[in-house]
């Protein structure tokens, strides 16, 4: 039979943040695996200007454009420290054309610093329509 | 003492923000880790990272604690370019080398000719998404 639980917070019984979720045959702490930040932002700025957030995002509060594709998402809740994981990627926005790439720069427990290169390495935003990016780590 | 909560569907209180549990177990990474690729005993934190395998400049493996049920997961990573001006590329090494028990990314940095020449980014991150065994 099906069940649904209605809550609005869980917590382990123990220790707060372990509540244990079964993957296959193995078991992990949920917290652990469930990304702390997401996001999509405008790199061209076809759409609310270079920066403007896309919704649906989870943990930022806003995009800083430091310039021509260099960008830094702001999150509202920082990690604990710099040491997160971050990934990254980009539509590239045109069907031909030359090679682009994206990638961080620099990360801090604030916010992570992301750049769109353009084949010459050059920093560019003209064609890249949107960053998105998450990251997995402990919360401060 | 421990307890165990069997259900197929989590809301908030008021019915809302339905998920099923299918995606809160399958959706969620089971692996993800930051590591310096100049020195690869350096792992900044993890999760389900065993270590880190250095094959050579820029050639990395990441070999995982609990291994995937099968090589159809989803690997994603990413790296820090060494100076702003000189964009790397990170890419998986490629299909044959995304295993059950790890895979492996290669990192190559352009120059001002235009090459790409093999690169230890300070800054390595890895996520993978999929079934464990």
């Amino acid at each position: 039979m099906a069940s649904v639980l209605k809550v609005d917070e869980m917590q382990g019984v123990t220790t707060a943040d372990q509540i244990t979720v079964t993957v296959g045959s193995a078991s992990m702490t949920l917290h652990n695996g469930v990304a702390k930040f997401h996001c999509s932002y405008e790199s061209g700025g076809s759409t609310g200007g270079a920066g403007a957030l896309q919704s649906g995002d989870l943990n930022v509060t806003s995009v800083a454009d430091n310039g021509n594709g260099n960008f830094s998402p702001q999150f509202t809740n920082n990690f604990s420290s710099a040491t997160y994981t971050v990934v990254g990627n980009f539509e590239i926005g045109q069907d031909s054309g030359a090679m682009r790439n994206a990638m961080t720069r620099s990360r801090a427990t604030s916010n992570t610093k992301f750049l769109n290169y353009d084949q010459n390495g050059g920093l560019t935003e003209s064609v890249m329509n949107h960053n998105m990016l998450a990251g997995f780590g402990d919360l401060a | 003492m421990a307890s165990e909560l069997r259900v197929n569907t989590l809301k908030d209180s008021a019915g809302n923000n339905s998920i099923a549990m299918t995606y809160v177990a399958n959706g969620v990474s089971k692996v993800w880790v930051s590591w310096n690729g100049d020195d690869t005993s350096v792992i900044r934190d993890s999760l389900n990272c065993d270590s880190i395998t250095d094959n050579g400049t820029g050639d990395h493996r990441v070999n995982y604690a609990v291994n995937f049920a099968n090589v159809g997961y989803s690997p994603q990573m990413n790296c820090q370019s060494g100076d702003a001006s000189n964009p790397a590329s990170a890419p998986m090494y490629d299909q044959g080398n995304t295993l059950t028990t790890s895979c492996r990314t290669y990192v190559t940095q352009s120059t001002s000719n235009g090459a790409g020449d093999l690169f230890d980014s300070e800054h390595m991150s890895v996520t993978c998404t999929g079934d464990l065994a």
